[in-house]
């Protein structure tokens, strides 16, 4: 693999990391403010600046180590190097992940446990926003509920979609549907044979269709919640992104070419 | 008082305003300046472009600005002071209950004085209590479970300490608890804007009001199914509120959220003064109705009826204020002079 393409794998490798309050890439969110690739002796260097300096430490953490965890997994790469910029908790978060340490020890007695529980609950959030903004999308796009509760995933997979919007959104809730057991959010692998039925509860049960707003409202608060944070985190980092745009690592998209 | 252009009259408790000073002169750290930034980034970021500030302005607005912006450019009736203390980060703190009892002594009509208490501070925080009763005699509580205090990064409304500060509250007749929730980050492998603490203390302390500020966000949906369980908790619209600005469609969805579970008798107008300013929060949101193809779905408005127990009448319920009596008192003052001219 040449250079460029080791770059480019990287690229897509921190790309797969989420910020976990609001599933979304943070390399779509612009968080990557330092991209070093030495594709020859496989050293890979990443920077991240989240939107305030009082984004929840917890999260910091989890997306710092997630990074480091995404470009070890790359055959190539050797040494690897994660650092998060002016945060609060940016010096023990730095030295836990330049460690590698767990999430534990690098709090101290600041952290009561490991990241499992949290981990899982922010999967689950995500699994039902995506959910729910999915199937907004296909009944206001002339799927009739009772056709939509009762397909399997290579249903949803087969059905002919041509708009960009619905591709993305279908691509998104597969990705997640596919990984999942049914009713288990720990991320322990899984892979379903495309029969199991598509648009299903957080305990992996099947909706009836009658049943289907009470579940879609319920799913809604989930969505609106991370709709709030998305918001405020946005608009934030716009800000600091307009003020920091002096600097030559302000266009996270540069970062990738 | 606002008068709308279709002549519905409201009367205006913002229900949280702060008087802060993070001037270089009193910020203690790094940290000082890096709160007012985080203040004023939101500012930025959520405001109607004539409503952002300086940066020198924005860390101390001072005296003068605020009135002005309140009373006679703003349509605040009453305004009440919740303070913030963060003396971790500032040297005389940013917005202490002290400080804004100066603006409170010139103008005793205008505001409703808050106090806060620190439950780390063991017993010496039951003597505080008492002190900002007894010498202040402040309306209610405003607590910020995030604050720091030496190695400490925050607390639970469920410590020991705290429950001993708010049966002591009650015992000295203080019933309404303001509460802002996180970004807690103590301990660090929890969620940090988790509000289930509210849901025991709301239990354990029946005659306590508790207004939970910016409504629970991001955890709507838990703040909900508490207030549905707990008559005595309210929902404080400060930080949701400038999103009728920013994300209308949105706005449309939380409120409509809000209505449906808790109702109109437990909604709370606050503007966050001086991060978003009074005077354009009431314009849009006096002005805002909830999308049509919203209301077809859950049959819920935005009445003016409704709309005035929001940014007043609520508010009067829980501290007590006769809003007919109140606007007699006002009539003659200088903001109201001012008003007119």
């Amino acid at each position: 693999m040449n250079a460029p393409a080791r770059r480019a794998q990287a690229w897509a490798a921190i790309g797969e990391v989420t910020d976990p309050e609001l599933d979304q890439s943070v390399t779509e969110l612009g968080f990557i403010t330092e991209f070093e690739v030495d594709a020859i002796r496989g050293d890979v260097s990443v920077a991240y600046r989240l939107p305030t300096y009082w984004c929840a430490a917890n999260f910091a953490f989890m997306m710092g180590n997630d990074m480091a965890e995404r470009l070890g997994e790359l055959t190539w790469t050797q040494h690897v190097s994660v650092r998060l910029l002016d945060h609060f908790y940016a010096n023990e978060i730095n030295r836990g992940l330049a460690d590698n340490a767990s999430f534990q020890d690098t709090c101290g007695h600041e952290a009561s446990g490991g990241l499992t529980e949290l981990r899982a609950t922010f999967r689950y959030k995500a699994f039902m926003s995506r959910q729910e903004r999915l199937m907004g999308w296909l009944l206001a796009h002339g799927v009739c509920r009772e056709t939509l509760v009762a397909w399997t995933v290579a249903d949803l997979a087969a059905y002919t979609l041509t708009d960009a919007r619905g591709l993305h959104l279908r691509e998104r809730y597969l990705a997640m549907r596919r990984s999942h057991t049914p009713g288990d959010f720990s991320g322990q692998g899984y892979r379903g044979d495309g029969r199991e039925i598509a648009f299903v509860t957080a305990a992996g049960k099947a909706i009836a269709a009658d049943d289907l707003d009470a579940h879609r409202r319920h799913i809604q608060s989930i969505r609106m919640n991370s709709e709030f944070n998305a918001t405020l985190c946005s608009r934030v980092l716009a800000v600091r992104q307009r003020e920091v745009a002096s600097t030559d690592s302000a266009a996270g998209q540069a970062l990738a070419r | 008082m606002y008068t709308a252009p279709d002549g519905e009259q409201y009367f205006i408790i913002d229900g949280h305003i702060h008087y802060w000073d993070a001037s270089k002169a009193n910020q203690k750290n790094r940290h000082g300046e890096e709160f007012v930034n985080c203040f004023h980034d939101y500012q930025k970021g959520l405001s109607p472009d004539e409503y952002i500030w300086g940066d020198e302005k924005f860390r101390n607005y001072g005296r003068e600005t605020m009135l002005d912006d309140l009373f006679v450019d703003g349509y605040d009736d009453m305004a009440i002071f919740q303070p913030t203390y963060l003396k971790d980060f500032y040297h005389e703190g940013f917005n202490t209950t002290e400080r804004c009892d100066l603006i409170k002594q010139e103008f005793p009509e205008r505001f409703i004085l808050n106090g806060s208490f620190d439950p780390r501070d063991g017993a010496a925080a039951l003597d505080y209590i008492d002190y900002l009763v007894d010498d202040y005699q402040i309306a209610g509580i405003k607590l910020y479970t995030a604050e720091w205090k030496g190695q400490s990064r925050g607390w639970s409304l469920n410590d020991d300490w705290s429950y001993r500060c708010l049966e002591h509250c009650q015992k000295r007749g203080i019933k309404n608890i303001h509460i802002h929730k996180g970004p807690t980050i103590l301990p660090l492998d929890r969620d940090a804007f988790d509000v289930k603490d509210v849901d025991h203390v709301a239990t354990d302390f029946p005659e306590l009001n508790f207004i939970v500020e910016h409504i629970g966000l991001p955890r709507l949906d838990d703040f909900c199914w508490i207030a549905t369980q707990e008559p005595n908790v309210y929902g404080g619209m400060a930080v949701a509120m400038p999103f009728v600005h920013a994300r209308p469609k949105y706005f449309g969805r939380i409120m409509s959220e809000l209505l449906f579970w808790i109702g109109e008798d437990r909604i709370l107008f606050g503007s966050d003064y001086a991060i978003w300013h009074p005077r354009w929060l009431v314009e849009q949101f006096v002005d805002f109705q909830i999308p049509t193809e919203m209301v077809e779905d859950t049959g819920i408005q935005l009445t003016p009826d409704i709309k005035r127990k929001v940014l007043g009448e609520n508010a009067a319920r829980l501290y007590g204020i006769d809003i007919e009596a109140k606007k007699k008192a006002l009539a003659g003052d200088a903001f109201a002079t001012a008003e007119v001219a």
